[in-house]
């Protein structure tokens, strides 16, 4: 199974690695439970790396990564009964344990609207608005077509806009004063 | 903050938000997810990680 290479080139698999950490950011929305979602990751880099034969190079290989993750979950989800889900969600479970400031609040009330959605549309908001995929791409891993997407993410965008309050051209709190704030304590953080 | 050009800024149907608040809630979605991406893997796929590799120099 191994791909075609030397000792004196590098293993062209190496590269899955390096999606390795949006690869957990994905199945933490799909699954909303940590534990679940790093056997998630594991499971996706063993069938990644032991079937690369299968991936042509030149092709997406994001995209073929979140793909054979995306089946998995959806492959395990059929079989088994659904896990209770944290209803408030994982990511703001995880921003309580951090300092309040201003924007910190904001980051959480935005991830508890976030875990309320329905899950085809938390998945391509999270895909197309947090981990920058176009929204071919997101098409592609999803296995739906293009419009398909652009309508998700923006029913997505348009109940989150709805449970924070956010009316069409005013109340931009995320921007003008809560995020801000975030922004600051991590230019702060880092410097 | 940020100024949006007029000429680009669709008039939003009451079936979808403006474009100013797309790309807010697009950037905090961004900033809500990068924690989880700058955190360090976890052991056991570290681990995981570490045996395929050697397993893979061992198939050369």
């Amino acid at each position: 199974m191994s791909p075609d290479h030397d000792a004196n080139t590098p293993d062209p698999r190496e590269e899955i690695i390096e999606h390795l950490p949006a690869l957990r950011a994905f199945a933490l929305n799909l699954t909303r439970n940590g534990a679940a979602a790093d056997d998630l990751v594991q499971d996706t880099l063993l069938k990644a790396w032991s079937k690369f034969d299968l991936y042509r190079p030149g092709t997406n290989l994001r995209a073929w990564l979140f793909t054979i993750l995306r089946n998995d979950f959806y492959s395990k989800r059929r079989k088994q009964a659904r896990e209770v889900a944290d209803v408030d969600g994982v990511l703001a479970a995880r921003l309580a344990t951090k300092p309040d400031h201003d924007g910190r609040l904001a980051l959480t009330d935005l991830a508890k609207a976030f875990a309320r959605l329905p899950d085809e549309q938390r998945e391509v908001l999270v895909l197309v608005g947090a981990l920058g995929f176009s929204v071919e791409e997101a098409a592609a891993t999803c296995g739906c077509a293009v419009g398909t997407v652009k309508s998700r993410a923006n029913r997505g965008r348009r109940a989150l806009a709805e449970m924070l309050g956010l009316a069409n051209g005013e109340g931009m709190d995320l921007t003008e004063n809560a995020t801000m704030a975030v922004l600051s304590a991590q230019q702060g953080s880092h410097g | 903050m940020s100024q949006i050009d007029n000429s680009e800024r669709r008039r939003p149907s009451s079936r979808e938000v403006s474009q100013a608040i797309e790309k807010q809630i697009d950037e905090n979605l961004k900033r809500l997810y990068q924690q989880s991406l700058d955190e360090d893997l976890p052991e056991a796929l570290k681990a995981l990680v570490a045996r395929l590799r050697d397993e893979g120099k061992g198939n050369r």
